[in-house]
């Protein structure tokens, strides 16, 4: 009897598995559909993905030299006083970018979401969306000339009210705030919309009733908008966190991350350690600079699952 | 267009007025800033780098500026619409048959696409410049393309599968019954029922694209092949305290992206608030 029972379970695992290459070959186009796509993929973010970590473990500068040291080039990251230095500053910044700049927007859609008239939501909207369509490059070139010491625009400031000139971007104490301050007032056209889309689409059922309820507009917001744009809120975050760990484009144009690293980021260090000014004097090292892309990406994914518990814990609050 | 509110809005309203009245003016300030220097001669500039001044040296200013960025902005633009196009093309395939078909492999195949999500771009710098070396790509249009468009692919396949599952499934079973094949269903139904989306994610990438520095900054160094950012960053570092010329390049820099939004901003919002960008 068991006998039997096996035999038909290896007549059916037989047919399953007869089945399954018949599914594929019905599938066949599909795959082929898929294929283009995946291969694009393959080459330039998996396998990119996959040789970071094995070139973390040699010194390679793109010519003879390629030798493997194991774990060296992560030992001497770690224990590199300027990859300490652009950890602090790149804390600090990200610390400020989830104040403001994190808030901001959220402001911005509800300012724009409460006003009474339609037309007038359609066309704040609008000019709030169209800085965000000047090219990023172009906007801290802009503050390039605005930080310029002479003639820029706000040392002519700084004299219009009697106060001393500053020499900005060149100031080790004056150079944070002056990067944090480029992205004044902080309303992110992108981000306001996002917002905004989420606030459009809380039901009217919900915002009549707390009317009925008599709560105020302060009440609403904290009670009924902040939770319903959690979403949001969260995705842009975890965007921020991201961002802020692994950028380093606008420091790399406006100050390359001095004056004496007060404004050197992880990244930009890695990106001197593979093409900077000082890689071209023949100290170029692929390997150390591998070393740190995985460092930071650890460091991403850390913040990220952080991120994405905060969210859990907060709805088993709310569900209590 | 109207922004101003009357009497009666005002009076309800004014503190939101009041606030994005404000804001708009400090956002708009550079701009401006940007604007008004882009008329300035060098003497004009040195007396009076805030004021307006007269006469403009507008044809002096934008013509120089022109002869500068006119090669990299068509190289800019030719860069992206191939990438834009291709990414848009091949990812919508993929999403279709991600978000409307089963097959085996298809979770596995998806989980690996999630997996992307999670690996950030600074980690695949340096390695991905070193496989451009490798494949002889450096200093071809190709070594921003193909990375562009893979770049492009993950978040595209996300937000569009989201999108095409939310698509009325009787429309395109009613055409399948009646003859029509996957493909004919994907390109004369699916993508025609998606243009906010495909608007949307396409201004997103066009964005990305044509602000990129990094890559570009990494992979080109012919002349003849650099983008728009470079360019606008030599000129920038050039020296001399040209910066009426500099400021007009700018402005010129910046106008094809503000002349696409505008043009197609409704479907771009429509895309933005149809719920399936949030990941």
């Amino acid at each position: 009897m068991t006998a039997g029972a096996s035999a038909q379970q290896l007549h059916k695992k037989r047919v399953a598995r007869k089945s399954l290459w018949i599914r594929i070959w019905r599938a066949r186009y599909l795959y082929l559909f898929l294929l283009p796509s995946i291969s694009l993929l393959l080459v330039f973010v998996y396998w990119p993905a996959i040789q970071a970590f094995y070139r973390s473990f040699f010194i390679y500068d793109g010519y003879s030299i390629n030798r493997f040291v194991g774990l060296n080039q992560y030992k001497f990251v770690l224990a590199d006083p300027e990859f300490h230095i652009s950890l602090k500053n790149m804390a600090i910044f990200l610390a400020f970018e989830l104040t403001l700049p994190l808030f901001g927007p959220i402001i911005a859609a509800e300012a724009i979401y409460n006003l009474h008239n339609r037309q007038h939501q359609a066309s704040w909207r609008f000019m709030l969306i169209v800085p965000a369509i000047i090219p990023a490059l172009v906007l801290l070139l802009i503050w390039q000339y605005i930080y310029h010491p002479i003639g820029g625009a706000a040392n002519i400031m700084m004299k219009g009210l009697g106060l001393p000139t500053q020499t900005w971007l060149a100031n080790p104490t004056l150079v944070k705030p002056a990067l944090m301050f480029t992205g004044v007032p902080w309303v992110g056209g992108i981000w306001m919309l996002v917002y905004l889309a989420g606030l459009l689409g809380i039901p009217t059922e919900v915002i009549d009733a707390s009317i009925v309820d008599g709560a105020s507009r302060l009440r609403r917001f904290f009670s009924i908008d902040l939770p319903l744009l959690w979403g949001q809120i969260k995705l842009t975050m975890i965007l921020i966190i991201i961002y802020q760990i692994q950028g380093f484009f606008g420091i790399l144009v406006l100050t390359d991350g001095g004056p004496i690293n007060a404004s050197l980021v992880p990244g930009l260090y890695l990106y001197h350690q593979a093409f900077g000014a000082r890689a071209s004097e023949g100290a170029k090292d692929f390997g150390k600079a591998s070393a740190v892309g995985v460092i930071l990406f650890i460091v991403i994914l850390v913040f990220s699952l952080a991120v994405e518990r905060l969210k859990r814990s907060d709805d088993e609050g709310f569900s209590q | 267009m109207t922004i101003l509110p009357t009497w009666k809005q005002l009076r309800s309203d004014w503190m939101l007025y009041l606030f994005l009245i404000v804001v708009t003016i400090i956002t708009f300030a550079p701009l401006i800033l940007m604007l008004n220097v882009s008329t300035k001669n060098s003497a004009q500039f040195a007396v009076n780098p805030l004021g307006i001044t007269r006469p403009f040296h507008l044809q002096t200013n934008y013509g120089f500026a022109m002869k500068i960025i006119w090669r990299p902005a068509l190289n800019t633009i030719f860069v992206a619409g191939t990438s834009i196009v291709f990414s848009i093309f091949l990812s919508s395939l993929a999403a279709y048959i991600f978000a409307l078909f089963e097959f085996p492999g298809r979770d596995i195949l998806f989980w690996g696409l999630t997996i992307l999500l999670m690996v950030p771009t600074i980690l695949t710098l340096v390695p991905r410049y070193l496989i451009i070396v490798d494949l002889k790509l450096i200093n071809t249009y190709w070594a921003l393309i193909l990375p562009y468009i893979a770049q492009r692919q993950v978040f595209n396949i996300f937000v569009m599968r989201t999108f095409f599952r939310g698509l009325p499934k009787e429309v395109l079973e009613s055409a399948r019954l009646e003859g029509a094949n996957n493909f004919r269903i994907y390109w004369s139904m699916v993508l025609p029922m998606s243009k906010p989306i495909i608007a949307t994610l396409s201004l997103l990438g066009l964005l990305v694209i044509w602000n990129d520095f990094v890559w570009p900054l990494v992979t080109l160094d012919n002349p003849d092949l650099r983008t728009l950012t470079l360019a606008l960053y030599q000129l920038a570092s050039s020296g001399g305290a040209q910066w009426g010329i500099m400021m007009a390049g700018y402005v010129l820099a910046s106008l094809p992206l503000l002349i696409l939004f505008i043009i197609f901003t409704k479907p771009f919002i429509e895309g933005m608030t149809s719920g399936a960008i949030k990941l």
